[in-house]
């Protein structure tokens, strides 16, 4: 299951327990500024640190398919200073402060967060807003950090074979979906992104209507309020007009099966599978996620216990429902056992999930998926940082914070008969995409 | 035993110190009862969330099983969680399933770790299954074989990582005879001899009650307490078993230059360190502090020079790693094959610097700042808690220093670091290994660096 849904139903997990076991749930605050920021306030006095997420509707699907990359590109310049901030001030003051930042991109969003010792609220809240506005970009800040940008894409995907079938997978399954491309970009296009265009990036998404800030912990709330306002309100935002949100499956998704070849040097071949599936805000999609689960997650999963430890062709499987904004992808990851036979392999799933499917899942099985699904998203209701994250998720892909609340009441409400249903319909192999890594 | 007689037995109950950060004391949860055979319970509530959270844990991990036996802990932990003495493999994986759980076992040089997870409203039902995998397993032929045949293919497949080859090949380099080279799953040609036998001798001897260290974290009912110290207090010392007993770590007499060549890469590798002291040194609090400035951060020497301004790696980090034995300094990036050079003669610049010159006040109270500003966030769960408890353990530590670490960081003097640096960052044995694909590194670079082809 990935971070984001697993954030999702973290949260659906507070509501649960305010139902059943007497626990407060988040006591969040949220207001708008009059440029359109959202604020989330939640006070965690547990640690003496607090954690400021501040997150920008704007992730590679908002790219142009001809230049791919900018968002992420992007995140990294955002730490190449303003005026009253010069490169290297920024880290330089949050480390002297005793915090710690980063950044990530995502297809639907980009965040960036700070985790601080408590009494460095105001300093940081005037670095955030400074550079939502006021970044000082430079051809020469763009050349260098191209190639950081570079380097990176060499390490996560020219480097790495999964990373490489992940890219791969998704230009084989989406036809004209912008999460047909790789957030990271293409080479290609890292090299052509020039001053001009980040500019134009910039000024269209970088703005406090795109914005959302949420804090988590140790801090006064009158006090970071004022502050709030007096860094951020004075902030001018403008209109943002997006492409049109494509919402027909047809046109979304290639259509047909298609296999697709890697060549590299493996003593483990790496199968990638994908068939079309939901966003993260159809029921579908957490039907997706029990039956990822019953799959793959533990010794006693089906695939797993199939592939792994009876036929012993595979070293690992992993079912993993890919649900983001819009329409996603259900995945199956294989690392096969060195001399394996992939032919062989796939004409085993093949038959192992038809064996599946004409049987259903049973109660024990996805009552089981179920709680393995609530274990895994405890780690992060105990952190602040997993606490802000999970807000800011809701807010900016949900579009309500308190969205993510309902999440385990869906769980819950998904009856045998509903998750068999999806499981009938989601292997569709006419629509199977497959990519292959082998020698 | 009936729980009266198993709570008299309770010799000692302690509760961690408390510690001071960012001004603010937080308190240790830990609460720790040893037992007369000599298992040691700890305990923290957290009422906050309805989940239960066990641990079983020994102080042997996979540096020092016999040469021979490499990657023995790692079958015998896999083992686990298959067949009992009653009860079939099937049988085992079904109750588990039911709670919603599973048992992993982590195994690391000094420790191997024993853990599962399930809703509190489950938690008789682990801890039930839980024990009887853990206390009474039955070892069969056709479980050890399937394992040993999948950790061979993992063991193969580790190659086309890059990263782990890079790392086996640093560690092999440094640590050469020393079990720290070694990885977790063993070696091929030591797996095939593993055998049954093998497997229920290493299991006799981790399971000594008086090595074991038991966690309880979450919510569980009294019942469930009761029942666990019914098992452990019954738990009888076992026979003793040897160990490897190669326990120096005998520094390279020189730098060493590596290359291993691995083709098709897009990218290489880069380490640069030496073997170093032991976290139980007296020096240990100090080397850390100093080796943040250069390489602990955004803001470090190293990525200040190689990423934000030559833009030569998308990262480039590192520091002291510290075991019971002795550790590592190690510095590392992912550099392009025409960049070698400029990456390496760059990073040695600043070490050499570094270990000449020193590092100033202001990145001295900058590191402290930071190290004292996250460092609530290490104790932030329970769970982070117990494990480093048992990481310090396993470290040959009582423990108690993780409440007494950040009083030692804020000690520390600017000549103590630079003195620490001087004496440790020697230089002259600073080894090199890279892994690239020889084709694209040019004639220059290899002669410059003096870097020499060595296959793993």
């Amino acid at each position: 299951m990935g971070i984001l849904k697993k954030l999702f139903v973290l949260s659906s997990l507070i509501s649960f327990h305010c139902a059943f076991a007497n626990i407060k749930a988040l006591d969040v605050e949220r207001y708008k500024l009059k440029n359109g920021m959202t604020v989330l306030l939640h006070q965690d006095e547990k640690l003496p640190m607090y954690s400021l997420h501040l997150w920008y509707k704007v992730g590679s699907k908002d790219e142009d398919p001809k230049l791919t990359g900018l968002a992420h590109f992007f995140e990294h310049l955002m730490f190449k200073g303003t005026k009253k901030y010069p490169e290297g001030r920024y880290d330089e003051v949050i480390e002297r402060f005793g915090g710690v930042n980063n950044a990530f991109t995502t297809r639907d969003y980009t965040g960036y967060f700070v985790e601080m010792p408590k009494g460095t609220l105001k300093k940081v809240l005037e670095l955030e807003a400074d550079r939502m506005k006021n970044l000082d970009l430079s051809q020469e800040s763009i050349d260098t950090e191209r190639e950081v940008v570079k380097e990176e894409r060499r390490l996560s995907v020219e480097n790495n074979p999964s990373g490489l079938a992940y890219e791969k997978i998704f230009s084989l399954s989406y036809k004209q979906s912008p999460y047909r491309w790789p957030i990271i970009g293409s080479m290609e296009h890292l090299n052509r992104a020039s001053l001009e265009e980040f500019k134009k990036f910039y000024d269209k998404y970088y703005n406090p209507t795109n914005a959302t800030l949420v804090l988590v912990g140790s801090f006064r709330k009158k006090q970071a309020k004022r502050w709030i306002a007096k860094y951020f309100s004075p902030l001018k935002t403008r209109f943002i007009k997006r492409r049109l949100r494509i919402k027909d499956r047809q046109k979304l998704f290639k259509e047909g099966s298609e296999k697709a070849h890697i060549k590299k040097e493996l003593k483990a071949p790496l199968v990638f599978t994908s068939f079309p599936a939901f966003s993260v805000k159809k029921k579908e999609s957490f039907a997706l996620d029990v039956i990822a689960s019953a799959l793959s997650e533990g010794k006693e999963s089906l695939l797993y216990k199939y592939f792994v430890e009876q036929r012993e062709s595979l070293i690992g499987i992993t079912a993993y429902n890919y649900s983001p904004e819009d329409e996603g992808l259900f995945m199956i990851y294989s690392r096969l056992r060195p001399g394996s036979s992939l032919k062989v392999y796939e004409k085993n799933l093949k038959k192992k999930l038809n064996q599946i499917i004409k049987k259903g899942l049973n109660q024990k099985q996805i009552d089981s998926a179920k709680k393995k699904i609530m274990l895994s998203l405890l780690p992060l209701y105990k952190t602040q940082s997993g606490k802000a994250r999970a807000l800011a998720y809701g807010q900016v892909v949900l579009g309500d914070y308190s969205q993510v609340f309902e999440s385990f009441k869906v769980y819950e409400s998904l009856s045998l008969k509903e998750i068999n249903k999806v499981l009938k319909n989601i292997f569709n192999y006419q629509n199977m995409k497959t990519v292959e890594v082998y020698p | 035993m009936k729980i009266i007689q198993s709570v008299a037995y309770i010799v000692l109950v302690l509760v961690l110190t408390s510690c001071q950060t960012s001004g603010e004391k937080i308190k240790s949860s830990l609460r720790m009862q040893t037992l007369p055979n000599g298992v040691e319970l700890i305990t923290s509530e957290d009422p906050t969330l309805p989940y239960f959270k066990l641990m079983l844990w020994t102080p042997y991990g996979y540096a020092y099983e016999y040469q021979e036996k490499q990657g023995l802990t790692s079958v015998l932990a896999q083992s686990i969680g298959r067949a009992t003495e009653s009860k079939s493999k099937e049988a085992v994986q079904a109750l588990l399933s039911q709670a919603g759980a599973s048992i992993s076992a982590n195994v690391l040089e000094d420790q191997t770790l024993f853990s599962a997870e399930s809703l509190s409203k489950d938690s008789l039902k682990l801890s039930n299954i839980f024990f009887e995998a853990l206390l009474k397993p039955k070892f069969l032929p056709k479980d050890i074989r399937d394992i040993k045949n999948k950790n061979l293919s993992a063991l193969k497949s580790m190659e086309d990582d890059p990263s782990s080859l890079a790392s086996y090949a640093y560690l092999k380099s440094l640590f050469k005879d020393h079990g720290y080279s070694r990885r977790a799953l063993g070696d091929p040609k030591t797996l095939s001899s593993i055998t049954v036998s093998d497997v229920q001798s290493r299991y006799e001897h981790i399971m000594n009650p008086k090595n074991i260290k038991v966690v309880m974290i979450g919510q569980w009912s009294p019942q469930v307490e009761t029942e666990i110290l019914t098992k452990l207090v019954d738990l009888e010392p076992s026979i003793g078993f040897s160990e490897d007993p190669i326990r120096e770590i005998v520094p390279t007499g020189e730098a060493l230059n590596r290359l291993v060549s691995k083709r098709g890469l897009k990218q290489a590798i880069v380490y640069l360190g030496l073997t170093s002291i032991p976290r139980s040194s007296a020096e240990y609090v100090a080397l850390k502090t100093g080796l943040f400035v250069i390489g602990g951060s955004f803001k470090s020497r190293l990525n200040q020079k190689l990423r934000i301004e030559e833009g030569l790696t998308y990262g480039v980090s590192g520091g002291l790693d510290s075991h019971l034995d002795g550790g590592l300094i190690s510095f590392s990036g992912s550099v392009r094959h025409d960049k070698i050079q400029a990456f390496v003669e760059g990073a040695k610049k600043i070490l050499t610097d570094a270990a000449t010159k020193g590092i100033r006040s202001g990145e001295l109270e900058r590191a402290k700042s930071m190290i004292s500003g996250q460092y609530p966030k290490a104790l932030e769960t329970r769970e982070k808690e117990a494990l480093l408890y048992l990481d310090l353990t396993s470290k040959g530590l009582k423990g108690k220093e993780l409440y007494s670490y950040l009083d030692e960081v804020k000690k520390l003097t600017l000549t103590q670091v630079n003195d620490v640096l001087r004496k440790r960052l020697y230089m002259p044995r600073v080894s090199l290994v890279v892994l690239g694909d020889q084709n694209k590194i040019s004639e220059k670079t290899l002669r410059a660096l003096s870097l020499s082809n060595w296959s793993l």
